[in-house]
């Protein structure tokens, strides 16, 4: 390699990471291009292999973020910076032990890395061990006193080792004071309503992040107020998302369906976690009886991966119950339930075929005719027809 | 009241009709002609007091909010005497987000029936008062007529209350006595976030025999490939359900040229099937036999079975030989045979496809 090789690959690399490192605000076409270049003028530069990994994880290309990795650390095998990124993927894929016996390496190598004192408190909250988190941030914080983030995760640690008043003590240094903390703190001393109270005049003040909004949505739905829960809802705008999709969860328990078809129909494209949108789209078309719709979402969800099977029970869950609570409120639920008898399942199909041809030909008039019969039989269904096995 | 105060009131009681919204008015002078309303007492018949009740029930249905309002208004004060048109109007309440209006409503009315009951507890889970509801329902298990629709309330205000087990358990009580799709989903997807999978496979075998009907046939199938199992594959109905379909078109026989039409229209084998089968003992028992036996015939012929047609259409000539519909279909023959039975494998390949 030449050194004007070596000096373009430095200014590729410099431009690269300047580009990459801007996170969110940089453009994508322009950092690849950049360490596309870096790459080009210096092939074994694992600098430029790690921006690469960098920016394939930032646009969730994981798997190819993978095989660079694994490529990277078959030339170099001790490269810490490589480690590093194989440990947060590790961790990422929920391979949590081994993930924790890298970081232990890499912290004997350097016990004050605060990426790698980071990395290692995650994984000592996953596998449960609360004390070793907190002693790891406590040692992120003494090297960085001024990171709020590092501070509020050791909040986040000292809260859910149940240490409650040492979060105290470390919420009442928060500047500005940070609502979602305070709602975490007052919700683990068992009072959720002054916790949704908190949030919500966080709400009013304009001060409250998304995930506290999600977090709001948590405890309305654990102090089971639907009032208060649904006016929390509709506040919910579509620029937030994560909680979009969490507000849709909840009113598919509310038996709101059209609700979440319409909400999350609009932001598909834009949506935080598209599999999991799909999923809710499936379940609130079929509750509404629009099975075709459901089907082509079901179609989507298993495009975007399928889901995890617990998580796609929970939406279920959520959805019967939400059916359940809309029977309840049925004006006629008071009487038989029209759906209980085997001859009304068949005249709501034979309704269904009538409508359908009905729809497709407007001179159909004979079924028209079998349409109101369909229906006027239906109706008296629900009090004459009444079986002695439901009676 | 005095001579003079009764004649005043005698010569008002007209324009406090007028008064009341037009649906009202309607609505209670085809309630009982015979025993009409006393404007007076505010004291409704009976039949007032459900025909108001049905009334607003049904604009609540078509969605026609505020005629129910209007109609609500009048005969709100009508309520506390009337636990029928106390439940309307507590419904109609729920539905506009009055969940505490309702709540008074039923709270004000002197009898509560089981369905009124059930009703206040829906409120006050809704007012966020689930303790309150959770401890009612604790209180009606102990009655061993808890109604089941409330049972599978507790069931839930259970599970909210992070008890997991005992909702299977009141869920499957609920399935011992009556059985339902919808009990059924709710149950299977419970077994299976409790990991649950001998529960789980034996409740989706059940709840596989209601995809013997066309429409829950497309909710389960999607339900299951939802849930990641195999698409349902079904041959008969639930348990008891041809019993009820039998009983059930003797009591409305009207509805069996209705299905057969349809099944012209969109033949489905299996529903057929359970038409066919539940009809044929009947047959003898409805008032217009020559009707249900033209339906059997047509059945037979789309289920490609022509000499069980030929069989019933000739003991219908022999005992209605004036059948105008029997004698159309000798006259017609089985010209539609062919195609129906090429329908009906059609129908069994896909069913095998599917289950393969």
């Amino acid at each position: 390699m030449t050194q004007n090789d070596r000096q373009s690959a430095a200014t590729y690399l410099h431009q690269a990471r300047s580009l990459v490192c801007d996170g969110e605000g940089a453009d994508h076409e322009q950092a690849a291009e950049a360490v596309a270049w870096a790459r080009c003028a210096w092939p074994e530069s694992l600098a430029a292999r790690r921006l690469e990994i960098r920016l394939a994880l930032d646009h969730t290309h994981a798997d190819f973020a993978d095989s660079l990795i694994a490529q990277g650390l078959l030339l170099r095998p001790n490269d810490r910076g490589l480690r590093r990124l194989y440990a947060e993927r590790l961790i990422e894929r929920g391979r949590l032990q081994e993930a924790r016996t890298l970081l232990d390496e890499l912290l004997n190598e350097q016990p004050h890395h605060t990426r790698v004192l980071m990395l290692a408190a995650r994984v000592a909250g996953l596998l449960g061990h609360p004390s070793r988190r907190i002693d790891l941030l406590e040692q992120v914080v003494l090297q960085r006193p001024a990171d709020k983030d590092v501070h509020r995760e050791l909040i986040d640690a000292h809260l859910a080792a149940e240490r409650l008043d040492d979060a105290e003590r470390l919420i009442g240094l928060c500047t500005p004071p940070s609502p979602e903390l305070e709602a975490r703190w007052l919700a683990a001393k068992g009072r959720l309503h002054d916790a949704a109270e908190r949030l919500e005049r966080a709400e009013r003040e304009n001060q409250l992040e998304e995930s506290g909004a999600v977090r709001l949505i948590d405890l309305l739905e654990e102090l089971g107020d639907a009032t208060r829960l649904r006016e929390c809802l509709d506040r919910i705008s579509a620029d937030r998302p994560r909680a979009l999709l969490r507000a849709a969860k909840a009113r598919l328990t509310l038996g709101d369906f059209d609700r979440v078809q319409r909400d999350l129909a609009n932001v598909f494209n834009t949506t935080a976690d598209r599999q999991e949108a799909a999923a809710l789209l499936t379940a609130a078309c079929w509750a509404t009886g629009r099975l075709e719709a459901a089907r082509m979402w079901l179609t989507r969800c298993r495009e975007e991966g399928g889901g995890e099977p617990m998580r796609l029970a929970e939406i279920w869950r959520r959805t019967l119950w939400g059916r359940l609570r809309g029977i309840h409120t049925h004006p006629h639920r008071a009487g038989a339930d029209p759906e209980a008898s085997p001859l009304n399942r068949l005249l709501r199909s034979a309704l269904h075929v009538f409508s359908l041809d009905a729809g497709h030909d407007a001179d159909d008039e004979e079924a028209r005719l079998l349409l109101d019969q369909a229906r006027s039989l239906l109706g008296d269904a629900e009090h004459p027809v009444v079986s002695p096995v439901a009676a | 009241m005095g001579k003079t105060t009764e004649f005043i009131a005698r010569l008002l009681r007209p324009s406090r009709a007028a008064q009341r919204p037009a649906e009202c008015v309607e609505v209670l002078a085809t309630a009982d002609a015979d025993n009409p309303v006393d404007a007076e007492s505010s004291r409704p018949a009976p039949n007032a007091a459900r025909e108001l009740a049905k009334a607003i029930d049904d604009a609540l249905l078509k969605n026609q909010v505020q005629r129910a309002e209007r109609l609500a208004d009048t005969a709100a004060s009508l309520a506390p005497t009337s636990a029928r048109l106390t439940e309307s109007l507590a419904r109609l309440r729920l539905a506009t987000g009055k969940t505490e209006a309702a709540l008074a409503m039923i709270d004000a009315c002197r009898r509560r029936p089981s369905s009124l009951r059930l009703l206040r507890l829906v409120c006050l889970m809704e007012l966020g008062r689930n303790a309150e509801a959770h401890l009612e329902l604790s209180d009606w298990r102990r009655d061993p007529v808890m109604p089941l629709a409330a049972r599978t309330l507790f069931s839930l205000a259970e599970w909210d209350a992070g008890d997991h087990a005992s909702p299977l358990a009141l869920l499957q009580d609920n399935l011992a006595e009556v059985e339902d799709p919808l009990t059924l989903e709710l149950l299977l997807v419970l077994a299976m976030l409790e990991g649950r999978a001998g529960l789980e496979s034996m409740i989706a075998g059940r709840l596989e025999r209601y995809s013997i009907y066309p429409r829950e046939r497309e909710e389960i199938e999607l339900l299951f490939v939802a849930l990641g199992r195999p698409r349902p594959c079904v041959s008969e109905a639930p348990a008891g359900d041809l019993e009820r379909l039998r009983l059930e078109l003797i009591a409305c026989e009207n509805a069996l040229p209705i299905l057969v039409e349809a099944q012209a229209r969109s033949f489905d084998a299996l529903s057929a099937e359970l038409i066919v089968t539940a009809a044929e003992d009947v047959v003898g028992e409805l008032r217009d036999p020559a009707s249900a036996i033209a339906c059997m015939v047509q059945l037979h012929r789309m289920l490609g079975r022509t000499d069980e047609a030929a069989r019933w259409l000739e003991r219908g000539l022999r005992e209605h030989p004036m059948a105008a519909m029997l004698a159309l279909l000798r006259d017609t023959g089985d010209e539609t045979e062919p195609d129906a039975q090429a329908i009906s494998i059609a129908e069994r390949l896909r069913r095998m496809d599917e289950a393969a």
